[in-house]
């Protein structure tokens, strides 16, 4: 048995054995934040990351999941909204890591197919958090979406001169 | 890991108890408020709300002051819930929980089902989810029942289920599971649960039944589990309003030791 097929055997062994598949998510789809406005972004092109989200509770299957990073600070008062075009469209709000046992600070899953959806920030701690687009499935279980940061303000300061 | 830690012990008395305040001239010391995914008073995680009424009512349900009702909105997207995560878990390779559950719905119809109970560990299996243990309400076609779907990854589509009917339909019924994780590949994980009318005691020797040579070692153990109304089938979104409510009280969980009443 050459290398190459001894280690497809240990890969194959380890498939067999069951290693450790933390639901972990990484927010490949960018950065939000206060300059972003609106942007408009094709579902369909990113990946499935996630089976269930939300504490687990939400079997989400294999629908693509479109994630970013925000990064909100004290007092923030603005919201994240998102409309789909031709697909039910569940926007969500992730506290602290990116995983599908994450808490769903934020759920917005209340219009059907093309409904926009949307939440406010609002009262939330300072912090690192995750906006997670995707669907329950169906067909279509994603699209092309209109997606709007409203400020939220206050904007962290991150640099300042007098020159 | 310390033997017959009590990790938590979730009474929603105890929630009352700290919700007072908000209470005000009421004739219980319940809280009057859940508040949507907030932090909630008492040791609770989070509190859940979407597309759900969520509150603190009283009675409680085996002579406590106050319980936690929860009925999922009518015509309701899959996203539904209220109720509570407890995070305080942390990877726990043996892990106890027991919690009181009573609800009217006139709930037969088989298509119609809610998780009240989610265990989710810090790993999930190969191409599966970091839930390990689940615990749904349902209709068996005749009366209500709870149906629980524990991790086993040898288990085809990962799960193992058990479907066993409430012994007391119209009133309070006792949970308690005691669920033991594989370590590795072994298959010497272990689920035993117990349920009973709430008025009956149960003792550790005696389970109502138990689940054996489950290869659950994947899951990594138990890192938060979720108490509440979750996950409902579209019958039941569709034919159930928010006033078609579950209850739920004297949550409890442990490392080693028997609950019991």
């Amino acid at each position: 048995m050459n290398f190459k097929k001894t280690m497809v055997a240990v890969a194959a062994q380890l498939l067999l054995v069951g290693g450790a598949y933390a639901q972990t998510c990484t927010p490949t789809a960018g950065v939000l934040n206060d300059g972003t406005g609106t942007i408009n972004v094709n579902t369909c092109s990113s990946t499935n990351q996630l089976l269930s989200a939300c504490n687990g509770l939400d079997a989400i299957g294999a629908s693509p999941d479109t994630i970013y990073s925000v990064q909100i600070g004290a007092a923030a008062t603005g919201s994240i909204g998102a409309t789909p075009t031709g697909y039910d469209l569940k926007l969500a709000l992730l506290q602290g890591t990116c995983t599908a046992g994450s808490t769903c600070i934020r759920d917005a899953d209340n219009a059907g197919a093309g409904g926009a959806e949307s939440f406010s920030v609002a009262g939330l701690p300072a912090g690192g958090y995750f906006v997670l687009l995707t669907s329950f499935g169906g067909s279509p279980d994603c699209g092309a979406t209109s997606l709007t940061v409203t400020p939220l303000m206050p904007v962290t300061l991150q640099n300042f001169s007098i020159n | 890991m310390k033997a017959n830690v009590m990790m938590k012990t979730l009474s929603l008395a105890v929630l009352g108890l700290a919700g007072l305040s908000f209470a005000g001239a009421s004739m219980a010391a319940c809280q009057a408020t859940w508040g949507g995914n907030q932090t909630p008073p008492g040791p609770w995680g989070t509190a859940l709300q979407t597309q759900a009424a969520v509150s603190v009512t009283t009675p409680g349900l085996v002579s406590t002051e106050c319980k936690l009702t929860v009925g999922l909105n009518q015509n309701s997207s899959p996203s539904a819930k209220g109720g509570a995560v407890d995070p305080t878990p942390n990877a726990e390779q043996r892990y106890r929980a027991r919690f009181v559950t009573s609800t009217a719905i006139a709930l037969t119809q088989l298509n119609r089902s809610a998780l009240i109970f989610n265990v989710v560990g810090p790993n999930a299996a190969a191409g599966g989810t970091q839930n390990a243990l689940q615990v749904f309400l349902i209709g068996n076609g005749t009366a209500r029942g709870l149906r629980f779907f524990v991790g086993d990854t040898v288990a085809a589509g990962q799960y193992r289920q058990v479907d066993i009917a409430l012994p007391n339909q119209a009133g309070a019924n006792r949970i308690e599971i005691d669920l033991t994780f594989a370590a590795g590949a072994g298959t010497n994980g272990q689920l035993r649960y117990w349920v009973s009318d709430a008025a009956t005691a149960t003792t550790d020797a005696a389970p109502t039944g138990t689940v054996t040579g489950l290869s659950n070692g994947a899951w990594g153990g138990v890192d938060q589990v979720v108490l509440g109304l979750a996950g409902g089938s579209n019958a039941w979104r569709t034919n159930f309003t928010a006033t078609d409510v579950v209850n739920f009280d004297e949550f409890d969980s442990r490392r080693q030791s028997f609950i019991g009443q």
